[in-house]
Formats: structure tokens, sequence, C-alpha cells
């Protein structure tokens, strides 16, 4: 058995749905956004589970920021005070993006490698959405968005994955450029194309118009798989060869991730990624390893500040309380 | 603005000129715009985007064109809203009863051509 879940850390699917009787976004004036919002919210709302609805208008700026750090909304959501909005399930597994580039763009978010379950998920409430709105769409180019890129199936699939090994063994630009040949886009999650800081990728279908779901979806798993298999086999290549290094540069890493006395979001992202390459290889254990995955999120900017308690958290005293919040977390969660 | 003397006109034979017609009279696409949002054609083939569903209708050739440079040709595949669904089922089988009453027509079975016109008519009412 292939250890998949060393490499995929989670997997999205997004549909894009705009509304007939309503201009785009970037046309809407006046009382229209709130209108959109309504329409969206009385649908959702009355879907079983529990939702909640956040107006960009009304909600405090760093609650944004923590969910925009958490990828629940976009920056361009995020800077639409006017008529932005988004529906929230209680487990933050849903989040639907009202006036974002397009009405609406819902999202279903799980661990793993199970984009099959997300897409079930999301499209139950899409059914839902379809039922009850007058949702824009051709026989020829399917459901109807802002951008020519978004038309069709409307959908992205992706998948984010740990590439260390790939990345370490200068392998990472040959993989971008074979998965662009398939229409594939690979890009950071943390910075930019191979500089990818954490080791962290995002891989999705380029592709929406002229596929079905399940081809998307399919293309993507194959390509997941493929690049598990490929990151595995540079990890095993790389302990061969460079065991002594590896293991100094995963424990300077824990290093400094437990003993420094103020850190910074760029250090530790560094720092996290060298970790869970220790982590995926044994070196470190913890109680539970996908809690690095989750820290990578909790000791960014805004989500440090909220967890500190705080409205704001200057320079210094972000450093320091991430630095502290950090190595307590760690050296508690390992397994010597 | 652009005047199609053609527009109001629904036969089938004027359909055919009214193509024609475009094709050789198209208006500039520097002059194509959407009446609902204001979007223009150069707008949307430069930038990708368009401001409203109707932009769609205005530009539906050069969007097509446009869908298939992106990702490749080939209409639409994946799921379709139940309504629009039935929809094209009729419309599809609206165009086999068309060509049924031809045939019909053709080899001169009046009463044959008689009932398919009734489905037909039918059928489009179905479709208003
Ligand atoms: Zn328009």
């Amino acid at each position: 058995m292939m250890d998949v879940n060393s490499v995929v850390i989670s997997s999205r699917i997004r549909l894009a749905r705009s509304l007939k009787n309503y201009v785009f976004p970037s046309c809407l004036v006046g009382e229209e956004g709130y209108k959109v919002i309504k329409e969206v919210a009385d649908v959702v709302t009355n879907l079983d589970g529990e939702y909640k609805v956040f107006t960009m208008e009304r909600l405090p700026a760093l609650d944004a920021e923590v969910m925009q750090e958490k990828h629940l909304i976009s920056s361009n959501l995020l800077n639409n005070k006017a008529s932005g909005a988004v529906i929230l399930s209680d487990d933050e597994t849903i989040s639907i993006m009202v006036n974002e580039e397009d009405h609406i763009r819902a999202q279903c978010f799980m661990k793993g490698l199970s984009l099959g379950v997300a897409y079930e998920t999301l499209n139950k409430i899409d059914d839902a959405l379809i039922e009850n709105l007058d949702i824009a769409y051709d026989d020829t180019l399917g459901f109807l968005n802002s951008c020519i890129t978004n038309v069709g199936t409307g959908m992205r699939a992706s998948v984010m994955l740990f590439l260390p090994a790939l990345t370490l063994s200068n392998q990472m630009n040959s993989v971008i450029n074979n998965l662009s040949n398939q229409r594939l886009t690979v890009r950071g999650v943390f910075g930019e194309g191979s500089e990818a800081q954490g080791y962290l990728y995002q891989v999705s279908n380029a592709r929406s118009l002229g596929v079905t779901e399940k081809d998307i979806i399919n293309k993507v798993i194959q390509s997941t798989l493929k690049l598990c298999e490929l990151e595995l086999e540079a990890r095993k290549l790389l302990v061969q060869n460079n065991d002594v290094e590896l293991k100094d540069r995963v424990f300077r890493a824990w290093g400094v991730l437990t003993n420094a006395y103020t850190l910074s979001a760029d250090e530790f992202m560094k720092c996290a990624g060298e970790v869970k390459i220790g982590i995926a290889l044994g070196f470190i254990k913890l109680k539970d390893n996908s809690l690095i995955d989750k820290l990578l999120f909790d000791a960014l900017p805004s989500s440090l500040t909220q967890l500190a308690g705080q409205e704001v958290l200057g320079e210094k005293e972000e450093k320091m309380f991430r630095a502290k919040f950090i190595s307590t977390t760690l050296k508690s969660a390992r397994i010597k | 603005m652009f005047y199609n003397p053609f527009e109001a006109t629904k036969n089938d034979l004027a359909g055919l000129f009214n193509e024609m017609y475009y094709e050789t009279h198209a208006p500039r696409k520097e002059n194509i715009y959407c009446k609902r949002c204001k979007t223009t054609l150069l707008d949307f083939l430069e930038t990708g985007f368009v401001g409203c569903s109707s932009c769609y209708q205005t530009f539906l050739n050069d969007a097509k064109s446009f869908a298939f440079d992106v990702h490749g040709m080939g209409g639409h595949v994946g799921k379709a809203p139940k309504r629009e669904a039935t929809k094209a089922v009729k419309m599809r089988e609206l165009e086999n009863l068309i060509k049924e009453k031809e045939k019909a027509l053709r080899i001169e079975d009046y009463d044959r051509a008689k009932e398919l016109k009734r489905l037909i008519d039918n059928l489009k009412e179905e479709l208003k």
C-alpha cells in the first residue's frame, strides 16, 4: 500500500454558479447585492445542517482575515465589503461565497484524498441551489459564469500536496510542465511555483468545459496518485543518498521550532516543511501526525492573533507568541 | 443601432437568410455590446469576463469559439439542471417530428402529416 496520506493533505471541490436575473457581481449596484445574498442564503439555510451567514460588511476584520487564512474565503471576497458574504457550515467543511467573482462559489473541503466524497456532499447543495434559483445555463456552454475559464461544469477539483523530495531533487519544474500538458494547474499554496514554501503545492484542473465532473475528478485523482508514487520514490532515494544531511536538516528545524524565542511566519513555514519531512520519514513521531498541518494554518498572523485572544499583535509580540505556541504544542505532541 | 430586417420573420427559410445576412452584413466587433450590462464584445474577448448572463446570448458565437480555444473542442457534457435537460430532450424530439412530417409530406401521407403537425404544435406549446 502506498502511503498517500503522507503526500496528500486535503481535497477541495469548488462549483461556480451564476444567477440569470441579476447582473454579475462586478456590475452589481445598490440593493441588488443584498438581494443575491438573501436568495442564496434562503436556500442554503433551509437545508439539513447548521449554516451561518456572514456579510463582509459586518464581519469583524480579524474574523475575515482568519477565514481567508483558512481558505474559507478569498481575498477577493474579503475586499468586497459592499456585497460580499459567506455561508459556512458549522464544521467549516462547506463554504459558499456569495458575490465573489461569481454570484455563487460553493466549496467543500476534506482531509486527505477525498475528491469523490467532497463532490457528492457539494452536489446535494448544488441540486438545491439549481432547483430553487434561476441559474444561468446554456446547452453548449454549460453553466454560465463571469469568466470564460469557468463555464461548463464550473468545477475546480484541487488537492493540496506535500512534495519535499520532488522539490529537493529539482524535479518540480518537469512535474509542473508535465501536468500543464495535461491541462492541470500547479501552484504553491504559500508562495509561487517551484518556490513553494513548506513544500506545499496545489494541483487542480484547468479545463471545466467538454468534460464531465467525473472526468475531472478522475483526472486529478490519477495525477495525484502518480505524483504520490514519484514523491515516495524520490523520498526513498533521498534517504539512500543523503540520510545524514536529511536528518541534520530535519532536526535543526525541529530545534528552531521547539527552542526559538521569536519566530516569523516565514521561518515557521520553512522549518515546518523540514519537520514534516522528518515526520513522513519516521525520524520524528507525533501523537497525531496531522497536527503539523493544522499548525501551518494556526500560526498564520491573523489566526495566531485570534488564538492569543487579541485584536492586534505588534510584530515583536506576534513572533514571540508564535515561538511559544509552536514550541509548547510540538514538545507536548512528540512521542520519544 | 444595427437593424436586422429579418428579425421579425419566424419561418425556417427566413432563418437561413438571416444567417447569410449576418455573415455578409455582420456589425463590426467594436460595435457589439450587451444591452443589459454594457459589456462590449471587445472587452469580453480581451479579458475573458462578461458582466451578466445575457452577454453570452449577445456574443454567443464568439463565446463558443473562445470557450473552445480555452477548454479544447467540445460542448458541455457535465451536469445539467433538470428542467434544461428535459428541454433539450424535447428539442431533439421536436426536430425528429419535423423531419418525420417532411417525410410524410414527401410520400403524400397527409393523414400522418396532420397527426404529426398536431404533436409538433403541442410540443412547441410546451417549449414556450
Ligand atoms: Zn451583459
